[in-house]
């Protein structure tokens, strides 16, 4: 490798040291949903440039020498690209990179020891992910660090770089967000917390007593840049808990005192600096991009070259030589059209990067969107906040809501209109993926319960995709509770963009928080729509019901609030228009698809509904509870063929009483009534007696939980019912004895 | 030796990339710089060439010249260069032609009759064109390198005693002049403004105020204000258009518009490297204007102004022809609506689009 930069002789050199980097071109993670599934991450089109590109640019502007490309998921794509690329041949650059494929790592920390194994480092260098934007000049940051250590402060192990960002920074990463405390003469990093939404960190106190100069940070955006020393590596080799650069910067400053090792850190003012981890930061670096923060890597000095040249005109228009405009189309501001592509007649487009080859029909409206290339839109479509793969094919009068990512070659349409963040991709999802997913999992937390996920849509959902579609819905991998977060991420991207459009790009500073409420209003409201309002306070998820005993909240099973409503809706209309019974079926399901609810929730609604379905009727009928359960009696007879086509075995059956259970829970009024409830659908054949016996005799594992007393106040509320059919069972049994002695 | 010209095609190839490499971050700064580098670039270009005729040099010169252009396509002078040489080419065909016809004077001729023969086709051998060709180039360089010294020869005709010049960022030309004047013990103040937000002015103010000059630095907002008090504007320019106008640092138009409205002169000292057969509007002309990165403009960390603001930060103005009153060439004084005439001298009409 060496010989190579032999040629120049430079500072380096004198010191006989090669400035070495280190590109992790994997994330570990599926941030990207179903767009990293076909190509790694650092070969998706930033402004219709390579990701890693820009980051070995970065790297070329920095005077590095030697650059190790370490790829994972689908790294042989990476490598192919870094071979035809023109850091190969070695003629223009004095660098050279290297490839490192690895199938078996899962994380960062894997990736170092790999490293450390093959032992490739010589000196202090640059460890930075294939997804960094920057033109700040890494070279001094690195030179800063080897002052550091030949200096005063020989135990410092890292220098940790970042940019200034005041929170709610369009480029700031929500996952990333963090708390710092730095010493200010030395910019030692003293504590490292990560965000998460807390408010409030636990400042060690010994931190505050011991030093004189401490700097509180929340202004900085981390660009995941470190310069290591060599010895980091081998840090990472000896502990296996370090997965992540975070959590070795954690560990490092926990056990500073007994290793002595030190962490410093690097802010830059005037320079970029941004990584795209996600989404939003994929929006949100596009735009620096076209907007030239980030120059000289701007689209038409970067990404120009001898074949196709990108002329800049003001606005930040981008045009490639040979694209066709037809009259009537118009280009508004920050957009970018790459070459080859045809954009007709009417077409308005705005804040958006077009690939190349692209063909856009007539009257097309295109805003905040991201188009890769050979990316088709027929006539009089309208695209708003989305991201369109490769070889997608959107045909005539679709619309596509806002935050919509579709994938790799998805046909959709014609005339259909996609929700807002709705995900398709052009395979359906196989259950192999979760497999494959585990190799890039556990970046910035460990995820490590995939074994639930990977949903399979076995059928194209025509209806929904429009009739000539190729498409099939992805569901990002989040079922349990702590990759909650991971749900927010992937929506909050539209969400975002959403801000975006409505003017204001970006609240003030404390958007992320603004914007955290406001979703929790959201929720609340959309609680109320459903009528699942609870009688209780809703802040607190501690807050006992001095009525139940319990916290009600906690044990009722969450139910999507607009498809129950739209539940209800459905059933008042098919009773209203005598609906023939497989019909309603059929609704119901195309309502379970429509809102993508599992099926044990429809049935969990359904009792529930057909209940406000009485109430509904009882209406008219001064609406007391009598007349309510007299109403539902004959709705139970009439639709009994509708509801035992979803309750056909027992665990359903049970699912449905659960159901009933929370319907009580909620409406105290019904709470007595329990009894006659499960009393009318016994009679109507809709419940099986032995699956109330289950459901009664059932005992939920933990004792003490609300769960266990919510089961315990639905038995007691029960009990005269499960008494009578035990009665009526043993009577019955009596009689088959009989029965069988008369035989 | 077929391995050592391997050596040095490839040689040339690398100097060329570096060169578009350079153009496009932007690096280099000083257009006789640029202008140098293209000139030695194309003497390089032109040696290697093997060719049977003009016409396949011309073709091999004008595509080379494209992907020099491409590295930077707002930058004139290498398309100046390119287009110098391929009038050379040219004329030095021609007058190989007429020398061997026996019509000695031919060339004079047409030069001055403007007929020139467009039938021509360049296709005759002419094995001596090269050695010819390239002496011509290298006397082309040696007029480039020369120009600033004959400009600022000039200056003690344009800069009179108890002057107050106003100028405006850094013109290594302007600088010349002015230094020129003050060898020559006139005694004269200059007005330099800073030109934000790159502050090149800063230097220049240094710079003259080193040479014993009596400058005072001003901010653009300023200019209107002193204007009144002004005698004349001497300014530089980064290249001007074949109808005269400027392709200038940005704040030279609203300068030159300021000394229209008081009616001062605005003199522009340019050598003729820069003049540039293209128009303002030419569709071809890929580009005119460059954008600086917002940095210098507005903080980054600003996530609510971010959001809210767009920021423009053109490099360049453009001067229209109406506010500028004369030209200092290295060729001595022109008018600006002459300037027509220097772009026929110059430039072949075959050659304006690359």
């Amino acid at each position: 490798m060496a010989p190579k930069a032999k040629k120049q002789p430079n500072e380096n050199l004198k010191q006989e040291h090669v400035l070495q980097a280190v590109i992790i071109a994997d994330t570990f993670n599926v941030r990207f949903g179903p767009v990293t599934l076909k190509k790694p991450r650092a070969l998706l089109p930033l402004v219709n440039v390579p990701l890693i590109d820009y980051t070995l640019e970065a790297l070329a502007a920095s005077q590095v020498q030697e650059v190790f490309v370490f790829c994972c998921h689908l790294g042989e794509q990476i490598r192919e690209h870094i071979r035809n690329s023109k850091w190969q041949d070695g003629r223009t650059s004095a660098m050279t990179v290297e490839t490192l494929l690895s199938d078996s790592c899962i994380s960062v920390g894997d990736a170092l020891r790999e490293i450390d194994a093959k032992s490739l480092i010589r000196s202090d260098f640059l460890l930075i992910t294939g997804n960094l934007v920057a033109n700040v000049d890494l070279s001094q940051v690195v030179e800063e660090h080897k002052q550091r250590t030949q200096g005063k402060d020989k135990s410092s192990v890292m220098t940790l770089l970042f940019k200034t960002a005041q929170p709610g920074h369009r480029a700031r990463c929500t996952e990333d967000e963090m708390f710092l405390l730095e010493e200010g003469l030395s910019k030692r990093l003293l504590y490292f917390q990560k965000s998460q939404d807390q408010r409030k960190f636990p400042i060690p106190k010994d931190i505050l007593l011991d030093h004189e100069d401490v700097i509180v940070h929340n202004d900085l955006m981390d660009c995941h840049v470190c310069v290591c020393s060599p010895v980091v590596p081998t840090l990472f080799t000896d502990n296996f808990d370090y997965q992540t650069v975070h959590s070795f910067v954690k560990g490092i400053l926990i056990n500073e005192e007994i290793m002595g090792n030190k962490i410093h850190m690097s802010i830059i003012q005037d320079k970029y600096a941004a990584r795209v981890s996600n989404l939003q930061t994929y929006d949100a670096i596009s735009k620096d991009v076209i907007c030239r923060w980030t120059k000289p890597l701007v689209p038409d000095m970067f990404g120009s070259c001898h074949e196709k040249r990108i002329k800049n005109g003001r606005h930040n228009v981008y045009c490639s030589e040979n694209v066709t405009l037809l009259r009537g189309s118009s280009l508004g501001k920050n957009v970018v059209v790459g070459k080859g592509t045809f954009i007709g007649s009417g077409t308005v487009i705005s804040q958006s990067v077009i690939g190349q080859n692209c063909h856009i029909g007539e009257n097309v409206r295109i805003a905040n969107s991201y188009l890769f290339d050979n990316v088709v839109i027929e006539s009089n479509c309208e695209v708003d906040t989305s991201l369109l793969c490769s070889g997608v094919h959107v045909l005539e009068r679709v619309v596509l809501g806002k935050g919509c990512v579709l994938a790799w070659e998805t046909i959709v349409g014609p005339d259909v209109k996609l929700a807002n963040g709705t995900q398709l991709m052009s395979e359906p999802q196989i259950d192999e993926f979760d497999d494959l997913d585990m190799s890039f999992e556990g970046d910035d937390k460990p995820e490590n319960d995939k074994s639930n996920n990977g949903k399979v849509e076995e059928s194209m959902d025509t209806e929904s995709y429009g009739a000539k579609c190729q498409a099939y819905l992805y569901k990002p991998a989040v079922e349990s509770d702590d990759e909650e977060e991971e749900i927010v991420e992937e929506e909050s991207w539209w969400l975002y963009a959403a801000d975006l459009r409505e003017g204001h790009w970006e609240e003030s500073e404390d958007s992320s928080e603004e914007r955290d409420d406001d979703d929790d209003d959201e929720e609340e409201e959309a609680d109320g729509d459903g009528e699942f309002d609870l009688d209780s306070d809703e802040d607190g998820e501690d807050n006992v019901d001095s009525t139940l005993g319990f916290n009600p909240k906690s044990c009722l099973l969450k139910v999507d609030a607009d498809f129950y409503k739209e539940l209800v809706a459905t059933l008042v209309r098919a009773d209203s228009e005598k609906i023939k019974e497989e019909n309603l079926i059929l609704e119901i399901n195309s309502l379970k698809h429509a809102f993508t609810v599992p099926i044990n929730e429809v049935i969990h609604c359904l009792p529930c509904s057909f209940i406000d379905l009485a109430i509904k009727q009882a209406e008219s009928s001064g609406s007391s509870l009598p007349s309510v359960l007299t109403a539902f009696k004959s709705i139970a007879s009439q639709y009994s063929s509708v509801m035992c086509n979803y309750m056909k075995d027992q665990e359903s059956q049970l699912t449905a009483i659960s159901g009933l259970g929370d319907f009580v829970i909620k409406n105290e009024a019904y709470r007595p009534r329990l009894p006659q409830l499960f009393n009318i659908l016994y009679d109507a054949d809709i419940l099986s007696e032995t699956s109330v016996i289950t459901w009664y005799n059932q005992t939920p594992s933990a004792a003490s939980s609300n769960k266990a007393l919510c089961h315990t106040y639905l038995k007691k509320l029960a009990e005269p019912f499960v008494s009578w059919l035990q009665t009526a069972e043993s009577e019955s049994s009596e009689e088959d004895d009989d029965d069988e002695d008369g035989n | 030796m077929p391995a050592g010209e391997g050596d040095k095609a490839s040689g040339l190839k690398e100097r060329i990339e570096t060169f578009v490499d350079e153009m496009k971050k932007g690096n280099s700064v000083n257009s006789c710089e640029i202008a140098i580098n293209t000139i030695n670039l194309l003497i390089r270009i032109i040696s290697q060439a093997k060719f049977t005729s003009a016409r396949e040099l011309l073709k091999h010169v004008k595509a080379e010249g494209k992907y020099l252009q491409a590295g930077d396509p707002s930058e004139n002078i290498i398309g100046n260069m390119i287009r110098r040489v391929l009038k050379i080419i040219r004329e030095e065909y021609r007058a190989i032609i007429a020398q061997e016809s026996g019509m000695e004077r031919a060339v004079n001729f047409e030069d001055m009759s403007l007929a020139v023969d467009e039938e021509e086709d360049y296709t005759k051998l002419t094995p001596s064109l090269k050695a010819s060709v390239i002496e011509a180039i290298s006397e082309l360089k040696t007029e480039i390198e020369g120009g600033a010294e004959n400009i600022a020869a000039m200056a003690p005709n344009y800069i009179h005693e108890n002057d107050i010049i106003l100028t405006i960022g850094r013109s290594r030309t302007v600088e010349a002049f002015f230094k020129s004047a003050a060898l020559k013990k006139i005694k004269f103040q200059v007005l330099v403004s800073e030109c934000a937000p790159f502050c090149h002015g800063h230097e220049m103010a240094k710079n003259l105020a080193e040479a014993k000059i009596n400058t005072t630095l001003i901010t653009e907002c300023q200019l209107g204000t002193i204007m009144p008090r002004v005698n004349k504007v001497i300014i530089g320019t980064h290249s001007f258009m074949a109808n005269g106008g400027l392709k200038a640092i940005t704040g030279t138009n609203i300068l030159a518009l300021l000394a229209k409205e008081h009616n001062k002169d605005v003199i522009v000292c340019s050598n003729l490297y820069k003049l540039s057969p293209l128009f303002h509007s030419t569709m071809k002309h890929a580009s005119f204007n460059k954008f600086a990165s917002p940095n210098e403009l507005l903080d980054y960390e600003d996530a609510e102004l971010l959001a809210k603001v767009e920021v423009i930060a053109p490099i360049f103005d453009y001067v229209p022809p109406d506010l500028i009153s004369m030209v200092v060439s290295n060729n001595g004084p022109q008018s600006v609506s002459f300037v027509y005439r220097l772009v026929k001298d110059y430039y072949h009409p075959d050659d304006v689009e690359l």
